[in-house]
């Protein structure tokens, strides 16, 4: 099954889980330890995230790994420019204060 | 006004650096980004701005998503009127980011403004930047949009 990754991580669970797997891949068992929240739903969770190829998670020896997988994600860094379009729009609007307020 | 912008969307950790020229003297420049009036006019609504060194301010625009429309902020330095360097923290999940302005006088009617916005921190660092300008809910609208475009 494919879901959408924007869909996934509309869950505030989903995107801590993505946050700390950005600092390092980390065994399902270490998953859970950092939430408060048990085992069953973490594994819930970590289904849907690999569901939405945002993470892979590999079985090395007994444990579980999950490790990020930024693909689905590649088109945000096309929406950077839409980003600096929120700095350059204040930027504008800074330009239009100082002209209308001149001494 | 020129504009140059530092366009870093293959870099690993994304920064914003923006320089624009205006025509006004540096004091002018300054005044509008260290006084509550000017920051409500033309960046964001704030009521408690102060300029000084640890003092904690916010900035609100109206809510978007998950967004709440608030971003905390600390002045961390000033140099009057040169420099000002802030926390820019928006929503809990999110990492701090810096925001500094540097001023510089090019002469009696020009300034050289430079915007810095650091700190994002990697892959992360896209979707907090993302979801701090435009929130969730309109991240998914565009992605709807992409959907009805093809």
């Amino acid at each position: 099954m494919r879901r959408d990754p924007w869909q996934a991580l509309a869950d505030p669970t989903r995107r801590q889980i993505i946050e700390v797997l950005t600092e390092q891949e980390l065994s399902v068992n270490s998953i859970v330890e950092q939430f408060d929240i048990t085992r069953p739903a973490i594994s819930k969770q970590l289904k849907i995230l690999q569901e939405s190829a945002l993470i892979h998670i590999e079985k090395r020896g007994r444990e579980r790994v999950c490790s990020l997988s930024l693909a689905p994600l590649e088109e945000v860094f096309q929406w950077v420019q839409q980003y600096e379009n929120f700095w350059l729009k204040k930027l504008d609007n800074l330009d239009d204060y100082l002209n209308k307020t001149v001494e | 006004m020129t504009i140059s912008v530092e366009n870093t969307a293959t870099n690993t950790k994304p920064q914003i650096h923006i320089k624009r020229v205006y025509q006004h003297p540096i004091d002018r420049v300054w005044n509008a980004l260290t006084t509550k009036e000017a920051l409500s006019a033309w960046l964001m609504e704030t009521q408690d701005f102060e300029l000084k060194r640890g003092h904690q301010f916010q900035l609100k625009t109206k809510p978007q998503g998950s967004f709440d429309g608030i971003v905390n902020c600390e002045i961390t330095d000033f140099s009057q009127p040169n420099m000002l360097s802030y926390t820019w923290t928006a929503t809990a999940f999110v990492q701090p980011t810096t925001v500094t302005w540097e001023l510089k006088s090019l002469s009696e009617t020009e300034t050289l403004l430079t915007l810095s916005h650091t700190g994002f921190k990697g892959w992360n660092g896209w979707l907090t930047r993302q979801i701090l300008t435009f929130g969730w809910k309109s991240l998914l609208r565009k992605k709807l949009q992409n959907y009805l475009a093809i």
